[in-house]
Parts: C-alpha cells; structure tokens; sequence
C-alpha cells in the first residue's frame, strides 16, 4: 500500500471487486427493476396521452358507418388499420333527413395499397371542405394549408416533408402540410379534399384487391362516413336509436363519439391503474430483495467492520461505506436499466403503438426525459434506502463485538 | 484486459455484423416485390431495397474486419480494427436513412429494420469502442513498462 490516506470510495471500489458475483447480481436486479419501472411508466403516459389525444380529435357527435365495417372504422381511427368501405349517396341522403341533425360532413376513407404502386400504406380519407367541421379545425389550429385538387396533408408518421410528391396508386400527389403526432390512426393516414378522393378511388377500383364499389355505383355515387352533430338540446343517443333502428335493413349503423372514447378510456384506465399497482410492487419488491441482500452480506462482514473500526474508523465512516457500495452499485444498475430502455423504447416505439392496437401517444422528449432521470433516481435509491438499516446495525456494535460476531 | 476478453469481444462484434448483415434481407423481409395491388403482372421493388443491400454490404464489412482482428496479433493494427468496427457501427445506423427507406412508419423497415440496425450499431460502436479502451490501456502500460 502506498500509505496514502484510504477514502471511503477506494474502500467501497475494493469490495465490490472483492465479491464480483454479489455485485453482478446486484446491478442486475436494479437493472431489471428499472428497465420495467421506467418502461411502464412510459407505457402508462402513452396510454394517458393517447386517450386525451382522442378526446380532443373526436370532434362530431356521431358517426354514421356500414354496419359490417363499424370495427374497420374504429381501427382507422384509433390504430390507422387501412381499409376501404362505402356507403351509398341514396342511404347517406335518407339517414340525413332524420330529425334533430343539426350539421352533417361526409368523408370517404380508401386504403393504399402495400406494394411498389403506392409510397406506402395509408388510409386516405376524403373530406368535404364545404361541409367538413372537424378536420378543417385540427388544419387550421396546426396551421396546416387546406388541400386543394391534387393535394394532400399527411399525418405525423407518413415520412415525408412539405412539397415533396407522394405516389399513391402511380400518381403523384403534392405534400402541402404535415399535422402534428396524434397517437391516433390518423398518423398514419392522408388528407384530401372529396373531389382528390374521388378521383383517387376511381384509379383504387383499377387495381387487383380493391374493395369493390356497390352494385351498379360509380366513385361519384359513395361515401364511406358521414360525421353528425346534433341538435341543441337534443340526447345523442336518441338520435343513434332512430338512425340504427330505421336503418337496420340498410346496413347502417350510427356510433356515438363518446361511446368509442369512453370504451377506449375504460380499459386504459383499467390497463394503468394494474400497470401502477404492477410498478409499485416490483419497486418494493426490489427493495426487500435488497435488504435482504444487504443483510446477508453484511452480517458476513461483521469481522471486517470490526477490523476498521478498531484501526480508527468512526461510525460515521462505516455507514458511509456500506452506502457507498449500494449508490455505486445501484447507481451502474439503474444506468444500465435506463440504457436498455432507452434502446427498447425510442427505437421501437412505432411497433410498440402498433403492437398495442390502441390510441398510444408517446412522451414529448422533455416529459421523456424526466421519466428517465425520475425513474433512474427512484431505482439508485434503492440500494441505499434497503442498506440503512444494516448499515446503522453494523455501525452501532462495537469493535470488539463486530470481531467476535464475524 | 486480456486476450481472452479480447476475443470474447471480436466474436461478439463478429456476430453483430453477420446481423446486421442478414436481419434486413431475411428476418424482416425488408425486400418485397409486387404482392397485393400489382397491376398486369407488373411487379416492382419496395423503395427500401437499395438500403437493405447497402446495409447487408456495410454488414458484411463489420463480420470481416471483426474474423480479421481475431487472427491480428500487432496491438497497433488492433487498435485501426477497433477504430474501423467504430465507424462501421455509425454506418450500419446511417446507411438505411441515408440511402432510403419506405415513406410511412407503417413499413416494416421503418418499424422493425430500422431500429433493428440502429440497436444493432449502437452495439456495435459500445463493444468496438471498449477493445480500442483496452488496447491503448495495453500500449500505456507497456510504454511505462519500457
């Protein structure tokens, strides 16, 4: 030795070397506690932000869809799932005649295909700008230009910027704005304006797989929804009921907004509350582990202790070492836990959304951020907090004692 | 760190690159022509081809150089090993987004490949980036040996 003073980190460096296996078992369950804390807490702030995403964007009452595409509808809704369905110009014009409809918009919604004739796979939906009052709000709230003829606005996950040409069934269409993440299915779809959206069905009913137009009807004569607010002082549901039940051989079916989010709304919450519950759980889980560990190893080392003691350490120094050791060992594992999120997470965060099936709005970076950095701190403290305990035990006997019990 | 650990470490880089090699033109199917929508019989490629042979080539590199540093014996030429498996980690990252991939996150290159690749060369950087550590700890120690 060189006969320098010995600090209390050399020392705590020096037994975690001594027992390497202890410490690798150590940072790996702070590792993986930290990985599924800060993993599930990024899970739960999707979840959340993908449900007031919905609230948000849902902006008519009602939807009026084909009966055997109500689940279609909801996909390209909620997880942007593609898919082409129709109704025809004659139902949509009855349904609308239905009393106490005070706004009506039609849209119609095709599927691009997955294959070299389409940039990608999206679902274009066809929106009526003289009718239309909820997409011309998101555009205009984003500052994002109106299509016109031949035009498309593209949601967050389409990866193309503004004034590029985006290929859809081998025409090129102009890029004249990108909205902001939604977390919705509509970041994977396009905005046009109806008359693009017919023309661009016309060209979808030339291809193999399309989803055929209705008996006898043209691109001109379909739509595929028609958004609804009701009247003032008149129930939603009331009106649903009139439309399902006096549409029933139409294969027409009336979806209230809120029914969506409120289903939508009731299972996250039921997914974060058990996510939470799970969380807490294995946070303290991992604590007991710990102080068992600490216990353990600790009581092995009475003899050591005792040792430093008897050459001048103070209590002090002695639970200064035993915390150090956990911080240091704690602190490796929960950087290695944040590590792994971190390439877990950022990356595959687009198969994470798409694997949950549900509205998922990622974390902003800052709020991302202070996810890790919270859920680092959390887990490093761990170690310390479950060797207290040992380390005040250890402290209190005296030299003599600490020697005898080792 | 000896040479044992060492070798440990080429393996690993060499089978990092025989990933990042294969993933894209296997697993993921990062190559996909005509299916669903072909019209007359026309079958084209997918606009992530090109990067997925770019990133196959890059990979092909990295399990090269990693076999190569395996048999190397001269610290020094280890050492340009190292600083090569680097920046062919930063190039298997880069490679895909620079030469291009599909237009919507919904392609399974953008989803599954890329990231893939990404992890992959982080990888690849992290363990190329600890055998040039250990190899200038080697020269240091021998230059205060001498």
């Amino acid at each position: 030795m060189s006969g320098g003073r010995i600090s209390t980190l050399k020392i705590a460096v020096g037994n975690i070397v001594h027992k390497r296996f202890r410490a690798v078992c150590i940072v790996l369950l702070i590792a993986v506690s930290t990985l599924l804390i800060t993993g599930g807490t990024m899970l739960g702030f999707g979840l959340t932000g993908g449900v007031k995403s919905i609230n948000a964007r849902l902006g008519a009452d009602a939807m009026v869809v084909p009966r055997s595409a109500g689940e279609s509808y909801e996909g390209a809704l909620l997880t942007g799932s593609p898919s082409t369905f129709y109704l025809t110009k004659g139902t949509v014009e009855r349904v609308l005649q239905t009393e106490g409809i005070a706004r009506s918009s039609p849209q119609l919604f095709i599927s691009t295909f997955d294959s070299a004739h389409c940039a990608s796979l999206v679902q274009i939906i066809g929106f009526d700008p003289k009718t239309d009052f909820v997409v011309t709000p998101w555009l205009k709230t984003a500052s994002v230009t109106e299509p016109g003829y031949g035009e498309i606005v593209i949601g967050n996950n389409v990866q193309l910027v503004v004034g590029n040409k985006m290929t859809v069934f081998l025409l090129e269409l102009e890029v004249v704005g990108k909205l902001d993440k939604t977390g919705m299915g509509f970041d994977n779809s396009v905005f046009v304006n109806m008359d693009t959206a017919k023309m661009l069905l016309t060209e979808y009913e030339k291809f193999d797989g399309a989803t055929p137009l209705p008996e006898g009807a043209t691109a001109e004569d379909v739509y595929s929804a028609v958004l609804l607010d009701v009247e003032k002082g008149v129930e939603i549901s009331s009106v649903q009921r009139k439309i399902n039940l006096g549409f029933r051989d139409d294969d027409v079916s009336c979806v209230a907004s809120q029914t969506i989010l409120e289903s939508t709304a009731k299972n996250l919450n039921l997914v974060i509350g058990v996510l939470t519950v799970l969380l807490a759980a294995i946070w303290f889980f991992a604590v007991f582990v710990l102080a068992i560990i600490f216990t353990l190893a600790l009581n092995e080392r009475q003899r050591e202790f005792g040792i430093l003691r008897a050459i001048g350490a103070t209590r002090r120094k002695l639970t200064a070492i035993v915390i150090t050791e956990a911080s240091l060992l704690c602190g490796a594992g929960a950087l290695a836990g944040v590590g792994v999120v971190c390439l877990i997470v950022f990356p595959y965060s687009t198969l994470i959304e798409r694997t949950l099936k549900t509205a998922y709005l990622p974390p902003q970076s800052l709020v991302a951020a202070a996810i890790l950095v919270l859920c680092g701190v959390g887990c490093a403290v761990t170690g310390p907090l479950a060797s207290l305990f040992s380390a005040a035990r250890i402290a209190k006997n005296e030299a003599l004692a600490n020697i005898q019990e080792g | 760190m000896n040479q044992t650990k060492g070798r440990t470490l080429d393996i690993f880089l060499l089978l990092l690159g025989l990933a990042t090699a294969i993933i894209p033109l296997t697993i993921y199917h990062l190559v996909e022509t005509g299916g669903m929508g072909a019209m007359g019989g026309m079958a084209m490629d997918m606009e992530c081809k090109s990067a997925c042979e770019a990133e196959t080539i890059v990979g092909a590199a990295i399990t090269v150089i990693a076999a190569a540093s395996l048999f190397i014996k001269k610290i020094k030429l280890k050492l340009a090993s190292s600083l090569v498996l680097i920046l062919g980690g930063v190039a298997a990252i880069i490679t895909p987004r620079l030469v291009g991939l599909c237009t919507s996150d919904e392609m399974a290159c953008r989803y599954i490949t890329a990231p893939t690749v990404t992890v992959l060369g982080i990888l690849i950087i992290v363990l190329a980036a600890a055998k040039l550590l250990s190899g200038v700890l080697i020269l240091h120690r021998s230059a205060l040996a001498e």
